[in-house]
């Protein structure tokens, strides 16, 4: 176009500018735009962008599951259809509600009313019906509804339907935890969408973007229990049992691991089916050995006289005037069962007797009950990790009436928890020490990381551990012959345990109710290296209401199948260690009436025993005699040789004599004790090994799907079977193993006789090291 | 002079690099606008590869010919268009409603694409062989008129009202460049004014006038037809200035953003790299059409300037059309963003066009 007139190019140019211009302006006009969209109004569409990628936040991430002790399934969430609908898109394609309702009705057992009402709303989004089947979704897909359309959602699952349902607790159909642990630990089991936000397509499938990679992280954390499975099981299926034979009203019991404060299970009932918990009436799923007290009766005169003791109100040796039966206390008459006249405390605790509770109750004073009680954590919440635990009724000593001193000694006007029952025994058990109670073991998170770890808390020393102990022999009268429950006594294992036969307290009428009982039994077993404790609590027998007869042999059969369960291996000198025990509470008796001769109490001189063998008990102390060696012995052969000479013996461990002091060959004093360690013979087999399993036999091959099972199983040889174990209790038997000096005293067998000083200076360096070990296993468990 | 020596010297390296970074910009975004969708369109990246390599190819043809060649075919080109317009009819099939296609083999031609090129050069040919001076009558738009109308007539019928606006858009940009008496713009102004509601009622299809009142006004139907527009808007709102980084876009990620590899790449560009990606953007493609004006003012004769012109009121017809209906400025024309939207023809059809324009470009000095 150079040919052309330079005006004609001018022009040209003129409308080329005008043109780009107009260009400009386009241009202007989208960059202002996108300024506006961009810029001003960026942090609006911002949010709208969001909450169509956020929105429905509804269904929350996947709540985590609740395992027991040995990794098995207790509750678990599992995706289940939910059938909603959009009544805008119905509306939309030209349907009417009641139609649709009509359609929906017919298909999925819903009220059509209701379901054409939601409908008809103006909204986005209405539920039909939550959580159907997936022959419903089926059903509902073919209707071919516009709008109507189907999501997942989490539904909770109990695959173990009412095994520890009180424990484990519900969630509602929202997915939100309004009973037991699920409540408790709602927190952790629900997971957060707060910190990781779920961010959703246009379909409503959840689809987290690339900074989430893990979407386990939104998820809830996962809660392995102290409860065994096993051993749950067992325990509601005899609670029911008695419950059943005995016609109770309801009733609950407590398995606990003394050492470490563990609940091993935990059983009540009535029972119900968290699957179905709607269906069962509040009565039914209460928790009650957590949220019901009751007065404990005759249980509590255990902690009256560990406490007299403790306090040295009373010697273990001496003679209580039980006053044939009958005594007056302010203006209120106190019976015993039978006209019992001079006993010691073990005889107390043995027969039940009221008077002598009493008595040694308020020979401590009013204050000194209430504080040893207070320490054996009555009064108090255990500080369970369950909701609506009842922390018993103690009243404080100032409020008490006169009679109130005596009452509480043996159980009446204060009440407790079975929970609470079974701590304050597992104290007994445990040297003294009060256990803080642990029923959730470890909180982990969904990658398996352990977050949270549970372990054993001493909460309190509450009585000396010399004491503690020696309540525990006294306690293994009770389930002999004359006490009162031999039915709770198990073949081969020396069982400490109390009756408790309480009558209920009459609201309405005030005093006690006639012919409403409790029965209870709190125990534990083995005597010397206690591994359970079981709290047995019965509302309401009718059939029988003794604690001897109704809860005793409850614990009996539990105690068994739990020991069985744990590989507790049996005191194979068990008859043994009855004699000893029985010898020593004689003897006891004895030196008692000897204290009595002294004392020239004639009251009771024609009560006692024979006077030559008191005289002989007593010029014995002047007389010392050689010790034999028992090395190598076992424990049967080594108390024979023993009460030839008149003298005391305390055993330790089970097997052959490994280990004694004085050693072979020194001398003692006529009466004195000689401490044996005995230890398992040279076939060494594991505590642990259990070749068949008494309760579950599934037990072992369930578990080996969970990560912690298959983790202990490899530390396991092949073939040993403890699989099942979990690996705090295999720490444990591992220490008790450890526990016993084994390799050394085998060569001082050897030697026999000859024990030469340097061997025995380290054997006896081994059992002190080895007594801090056990000290130290039993602290940090 | 031999091709290689113009190469050297003349080449037009800012036209060049300016649409070889438009077309970077396009694969890399269709990346990320396709990294979502289901498998059979994962690959669209690559597909655009293989189309803008044919198309680059069809452009060097295209800028190795005098275009006085094209000049002296131009009528031709034009029939052999409107005859594929016809054979759309015939054998074409329908896709969402519309007649656009002709299948050949593997692939799909769509005439109305290549249409435009060719009235280009129609108008071109017109014009050049009407050297007048003195403003035009509206008498003497008639034969222009002619020419744009039949093709149009035939795309309407399609229906694809896109493509006609596009020709409607190049027409007035060439005429506008030609001089023109008041009297005839004012005549033309009121004819298309006058001609509004008759297009409305008989020219427009039932969902073409839904998507107007919906643009006129947006909460009409959110979920229906106004939901295009809307959640191209949140999307680009979203991004915010600094944008939410490449792949992170949340609408187009979860599927929020319909069409993301047509119709709205923008969209998807604009949200992850923010307003100023989208600023960057548009400032290319203003380049691009501001050198062809450039290129049409120096262009040696009144053909190579029509073409020129013709070309960049093509680009500017599409990018204001595309970034228009994105932004929620104009309705929602299923009209595609040049070398960024997904789609064989549409990159066929840009790249002959710059390839004429850099054909003017190159040869716009007398020797």
């Amino acid at each position: 176009m150079n040919n052309l007139p330079p005006r004609r190019i001018a022009w040209i140019r003129l409308r080329i500018a005008l043109l780009a211009l107009l260009l400009f302006a386009g241009a202007g006009a989208v960059v202002y735009r996108a300024w506006d969209l961009q810029v001003r109004d960026s942090e609006e569409l911002r949010k709208m962008a969001e909450k169509q990628y956020l929105r429905n936040i509804r269904l929350a991430p996947k709540r985590g599951s609740i395992y027991d002790r040995n990794g098995a399934e207790m509750a678990v969430s599992v995706d289940v259809d939910s059938v909603w609908a959009n009544p805008l898109k119905l509306r939309q394609a030209k349907w009417s509600p009641a139609e649709a309702a009509r359609r929906l009705a017919s298909v999925l057992k819903v009220d059509e009313k209701v379901i054409a009402k939601r409908l008809a709303y103006d909204k986005h989004f209405v539920w039909i019906k939550r959580q159907v089947t997936p022959h419903q979704v089926k059903q509902v897909c073919l209707l071919e509804i516009p709008g109507v359309e189907v999501l997942q959602e989490a539904r909770r699952f109990y695959p173990n339907r009412e095994l520890a349902a009180h424990v484990l607790g519900f969630v509602n159909i929202d997915g939100v935890g309004i009973e037991g642990l699920e409540f408790a630990y709602e927190d952790r089991l629900h997971g957060s969408f707060d910190s990781v936000p779920a961010i959703r397509d246009r379909r409503g499938r959840v689809v987290f973007s690339e900074q989430l990679l893990d979407q386990r992280a939104a998820q809830g954390d996962d809660l392995y229990l102290t409860i065994d499975k096993s051993i749950q099981r067992a325990a509601e299926r005899e609670l029911e049992l008695t419950i059943r034979t005995f016609e109770a009203r309801a009733g609950s019991v407590v398995v606990l691991d003394p050492l470490s404060g563990e609940i091993l299970a935990m059983a009540n009932y009535p029972i119900f089916n968290p699957n179905h918990f709607e269906d069962y009436p509040q009565l039914h799923r209460r928790n009650r050995a957590v949220t019901d007290r009751f007065e404990p009766g005759s249980t509590t005169k255990i902690f009256t006289v560990a406490g007299a003791l403790a306090k040295g109100a009373i010697r273990p040796d001496q003679l209580i005037d039980c006053e044939k039966g009958v005594i007056q206390v302010a203006e209120n008459w106190i019976h015993d069962t039978r006209k019992w006249e001079m006993l010691t405390p073990a005889q107390i605790l043995t027969y039940s007797s009221n008077i002598g509770a009493a008595k040694i109750g308020l020979s401590m004073g009013r204050a000194s009950l209430f504080r040893t009680l207070r320490r054996f954590g009555f009064g108090q919440p255990s500080d369970i990790e369950l909701p609506g635990e009842t922390s018993g009724i103690l009243p404080h000593y100032k409020r008490w009436y006169e009679m109130d001193a005596a009452t509480i000694s043996f159980g009446q006007g204060l009440s407790v928890n079975t929970v609470q029952l079974a701590l304050a025994m597992g104290a007994i058990a445990n040297r003294g020490r009060l256990m803080k109670p642990i029923l959730v073991k470890r909180i982990a998170d969904a990658r398996g990381q352990t977050v949270e770890e549970s372990l054993p808390q001493i909460r309190r020393q509450a009585v000396p551990a010399w004491d503690a102990e020696l309540i525990g022999d006294m306690l293994t009268g009770v389930t002999e012959k004359e006490g009162t429950a031999e039915e709770a006594a198990i073949d081969d294992y020396l069982v400490a345990g109390k009756t408790g036969t309480a009558q209920k307290a009459d609201y309405i009428n005030g005093g006690y109710a006639k012919d409403q009982w409790i029965a209870s039994f709190i125990g534990f077993v083995p005597l010397q290296h206690p591994r359970v404790v079981i709290a047995v609590v019965i509302d309401e027998p009718i059939i029988a209401h003794q604690g001897g007869t109704v809860a005793a042999p409850l614990f009996r059969r539990l105690g068994r199948a739990t020991l069985r369960h744990l590989g507790v291996p049996p005191d194979s000198s068990a008859n043994a260690l009855a004699e000893y025990v029985r010898r020593r509470r004689e003897q006891a008796r004895q030196s008692a009436e000897a204290a009595r001769v002294e004392s020239g109490d004639g009251r009771s001189a024609e009560s006692a025993g024979p006077g030559n063998r008191s005289e002989r008990a007593a010029s014995a102390s002047e007389e010392r005699v050689i010790v034999p060696n028992l090395i190598g012995k076992n424990a049967r052969a080594a108390l024979g040789e023993i009460r030839e000479l008149d003298l005391a013996i305390r055993l330790k461990g089970s097997g052959l004599v490994a280990y004694q002091k004085p050693a072979g060959g020194e001398s003692l004093a006529r009466g004195g004790t000689v401490q044996v360690q005995l230890k398992p013979p040279v076939y060494e087999r594991e505590p642990s090994d259990v070749a068949d399993n008494p309760l579950e036999s599934s037990v072992a091959t369930s578990i080996k799907d969970t990560a912690g099972a298959q983790v202990n199983a490899r530390h396991h040889p092949p073939g040993t079977g403890g699989a099942s174990r979990t690996p705090i209790s295999k720490q444990r038997a591992g220490g008790r193993t450890r526990v016993s000096p084994e390799r050394e005293p085998t060569k001082a067998t050897a030697a026999g006789a000859a024990a030469d000083r340097r061997e025995k200076r380290f054997a006896e360096l081994a059992t002190a090291a080895s007594r801090l070990v056990t000290r130290v296993v039993k602290e940090s468990d | 002079m031999p091709l290689g020596r113009r190469l050297r010297d003349q080449f037009d390296w800012p036209l060049f690099v300016t649409i070889a970074a438009i077309a970077v910009i396009g694969i890399v975004n269709l990346y990320s606008a396709s990294s979502i969708a289901g498998p059979l369109f994962v690959d669209s990246y690559i597909q655009q590869i293989y189309w803008l390599t044919l198309g680059s190819a069809v452009a060097v043809l295209v800028v190795a010919i005098d275009y006085r060649q094209f000049e002296r075919h131009a009528w031709i080109a034009y029939g052999i268009g409107i005859v594929l317009l016809v054979l759309v009819f015939l054998l074409g099939r329908e896709v969402r409603g519309s007649q656009r296609w002709i299948p050949i083999g593997a692939f799909s031609l769509q005439p109305s694409e290549l249409m435009k090129i060719f009235l280009i050069i129609a108008l071109a040919k017109h014009l050049h062989d009407d050297p007048r001076t003195e403003g035009r009558t509206v008498k003497d738009l008639l034969i222009p008129g002619a020419i744009l109308a039949a093709p149009l007539v035939l795309i309407l019928n399609q229906p694809d009202l896109g493509t006609a606006l596009v020709m409607v858009m190049i027409f007035a940009g060439i005429m506008f460049l030609t001089r023109l008496k008041i009297r005839s713009l004012v005549i033309l102004v009121l004819f298309f004014v006058s001609s509004a509601p008759l297009t409305w009622e008989y020219l427009l299809k039932d969902y073409q006038r839904d998507r107007v009142l919906s643009f006129l006004n947006p909460e009409r139907d959110l979920l229906g037809t106004g939901w295009h527009a809307h959640q191209a808007q949140v999307a680009i709102g979203s991004g915010g200035f600094w944008g939410k980084g490449y792949l992170q876009g949340t609408q187009n990620q979860h599927r929020f953003l319909p069409d993301p590899r047509t119709d709205f790449p923008f969209a998807v560009w604009a949200e992850e790299q923010g307003f100023i990606g989208s600023v960057v953007l548009l400032f290319l493609f203003l380049f691009v059409i501001l050198w062809g004006l450039k290129i049409a003012s120096d262009a040696k004769d009144r053909f190579g300037a029509v073409v020129a012109v013709g070309v960049s009121s093509l680009v500017f017809a599409h990018t204001v059309l595309n970034l228009g209906m994105v932004c929620g400025l104009l309705p929602v024309v299923g009209i595609t963003l040049p070398l960024v939207s997904y789609g064989g023809s549409s990159v066929l059809t840009t790249l002959i066009g710059i390839g004429l324009l850099m054909n003017v470009s190159m040869r716009r000095y007398h020797f």
